[in-house]
């Protein structure tokens, strides 16, 4: 418990801490707080200080929220353990601020995480949305498996991309936290593949979530609980997701991100996805028609799969990724979320 | 091969993927950067270097692109139809004159143009330029209507510079490597920034981007302290929940489960069916059985 106040606590400060800034406005003041959860290799700070989901919690700050939390799940798991971890991180949140509900968002694979939670704790969830996840599986999930098998049906093109990829962010956050490679990776991976996303929402949580990717969608969820004392306790919930669309490497759009080294690792891989497999359109790691669920509000974003959490620095294409966020948040607070 | 041959070969292989891809990328843009650069136009307040940048970056409010885009602005707080993923949110309600009905520029008002900018994708820059003019039109009037639009203006050709960004120095590739050298870059570049946000919107910069500037520099310090003082990693990194697993692994129902796993010939559908129900019968309450159901996925 201790351990779990004390990461709250620094949580709260890194966001308070930064922001100098005094909100004049509320428009993202939403009524529910919001809980963000990061993805696969992600857990820390990226290359072990930028913050992952980079000036997103001081922008909401200054545009009126100063409930934002930003959850640390194990970096490279399955979602049994960060689904539990999550549980506890949500009980915190509740406890401290006395609220009922919280608003979850989570990127790549912390869409998986707060789905999950939404399927153990509905009644505790305001809205829930996930920003690039592979909601019906990627084919990098799969080429790896395939690749750590020994299959040998991996094109050479995307199995280098792919291998390449890993390799420069595992060693780069290795080297940085001073850590060996986390292990886990597969239990992670399993669910990004098609089948596992697949078997994710049969048993896990369909909220939002359409076996056919082109098919139409719920855009919300709801439903019943029935309590130990024998109440029954109605929730609903909106599902949101957006994702970018772009992995670019454009010296004529891409501005700041020419010199964000992950764009060239997105680029490729983006490129390699659409050669070498059946992905179409994705951002370099998950497909856009994967990453639908719910309401999906855009998925036109000139982004790759790092710049949807303003990485590395916010030198991504132009607008502005964090508005995004707070133009969500307002989106939120207007359905009294 | 030895080891740095290997690797000079894959990174060159990796370089001619890349390049391939921006060679994709550059000509599914191409013909829209010259249909955009050959409408000029200038911003009354702005530096000749900021004007011929601006002539460069934003495109004309073309009439009849104005008709064929701006329809009847909702009410008063709904976004125009044409920004579809704002939907659901409102236009930020900021707009405040002084008390000589002068526009206020705080960081308000930056919020409105980042809500707008926030749908540039819907629409493209060019009529997302004449969609907002429209709408400042109808919201403002006088000094204070033109002064937003002049700012406006400058706001959407800083953003629009900083997208054409071409003769910024690309990183070597065969050197992808998080050094000094790249935190020096990435110093020059936040130091590029800065610099444009001064001669672009230099009423503003200070207000505006002070925050952010704040952090930017907080980052690169703490990445140069990192990078040149070894490996420590700090506790706030380190400090992880331990997972709390709710349930001990049922050994009668791994050993059925694997049973049903190593089946032969059985149909994928069927298997996903027959493992469903084997969980169902372990674990009837709804919540073990999502947690056990999380367990067997991530196995």
């Amino acid at each position: 418990m201790k351990t779990t106040l004390s990461v709250i606590a620094a949580a709260v400060f890194a966001i308070s801490g930064n922001m100098e800034a005094n909100a004049a406005t509320d428009y993202a003041k939403t009524r529910y707080p919001i809980v963000m959860v990061h993805g696969l290799t992600g857990a820390k700070s990226m290359l072990g200080v930028v913050p992952y989901w980079y000036g997103i919690p001081q922008k909401l700050k200054a545009s009126g929220n100063d409930q934002v939390y930003v959850a640390t799940v194990s970096a490279v798991a399955g979602e049994d353990i960060r689904a539990a971890q999550l549980e506890q991180f949500v009980a915190e949140v509740v406890e401290k601020t006395g609220a009922e509900k919280v608003n979850l968002i989570g990127h790549s694979q912390g869409g998986f995480t707060v789905r999950a939670y939404s399927a153990l704790h509905p009644e505790r969830v305001a809205s829930l949305t996930t920003i690039g996840t592979p909601n019906h599986g990627t084919p990098v999930a799969n080429a790896i498996f395939d690749i750590n098998a020994g299959v040998g049906k991996v094109a050479p093109g995307l199995r280098n991309a792919i291998v390449w990829l890993v390799e420069s962010f595992g060693w780069l956050n290795g080297k940085l936290n001073n850590e060996a490679l986390p292990q886990g990776a597969m239990g992670a991976l399993n669910l990004m593949t098609y089948d596992g996303a697949q078997a994710f929402a049969r048993n896990v949580s369909d909220a939002g979530f359409n076996a056919d990717c082109k098919g139409q969608r719920e855009t919300s969820a709801s439903g019943e609980i029935q309590n130990q004392d024998g109440s029954v306790t109605s929730w609903s919930f909106p599902v949101y997701s957006w994702t970018g669309a772009g992995a670019p490497v454009n010296p004529f759009r891409s501005g700041m991100d020419i010199l964000d080294p992950s764009s060239y690792g997105m680029a490729t891989l983006s490129a390699a996805l659409s050669t070498f497999t059946d992905a179409g359109k994705n951002d370099g790691m998950v497909p856009v028609c994967s990453a639908r669920l719910g309401d999906v509000i855009s998925e036109k974003y000139y982004w790759s799969h790092v710049d949807e959490v303003n990485q590395i620095m916010g030198m991504t294409p132009p607008g502005d990724v964090r508005t995004v966020f707070v133009v969500h948040a307002n989106r939120l607070k207007q359905l009294g979320l | 091969m030895n080891k740095k041959l290997r690797t000079a070969c894959f990174v060159a292989g990796l370089s001619v993927v890349a390049i391939g891809a921006m060679a994709v990328n550059l000509a599914k843009d191409s013909h829209v950067e010259a249909v955009e650069k050959n409408h000029a136009q200038a911003v009354p307040t702005a530096s000749k270097v900021v004007e011929e940048a601006v002539g460069r970056a934003l495109s004309p409010l073309d009439e009849t692109r104005r008709e064929n885009t701006v329809e009847k602005i909702q009410a008063k707080n709904e976004p125009p139809p044409q920004l579809v993923s704002l939907r659901g949110a409102s236009v930020p309600d900021v707009l405040r004159l002084d008390e000589n009905g002068d526009l206020v520029k705080d960081q308000d008002t930056q919020l409105l143009f980042d809500f707008f900018m926030a749908g540039i994708q819907d629409v493209g820059e060019a009529d997302l330029q004449v969609l907002v003019e429209d709408w400042l039109g109808q919201h403002l009037q006088g000094k204070a209507a033109g002064s937003a639009v002049d700012l406006w203006r400058r706001y959407l050709g800083y953003q629009k510079i900083l997208s054409e960004s071409a003769d910024a120095n690309l990183p070597d590739l065969a050197s992808f490597d998080l050094n000094s050298d790249l935190i020096t870059r990435f110093e020059s570049v936040m130091q590029e920034r800065h610099s444009l946000r001064q001669q672009w919107l230099p009423d503003v910069a200070e207000n505006w981007f002070a925050a952010d500037e704040a952090l930017d520099q907080e980052t690169l310090t703490d990445l140069r302290s990192r990078v040149e003082g070894g490996t420590q990693s700090s506790a706030a990194a380190t400090a992880y929940f331990s997972p709390r697993l709710s349930q001990e692994n049922n050994a009668e129902y791994d050993r059925r489960l694997a049973q049903v796993r190593a089946t032969n010939g059985l149909a994928v559908g069927d298997r996903a069916e027959q493992e469903d129900q084997l969980r169902a019968q372990y674990f009837p309450d709804r919540a073990e059985y999502v947690r056990q159901a999380l367990r067997d996925i991530s196995r």
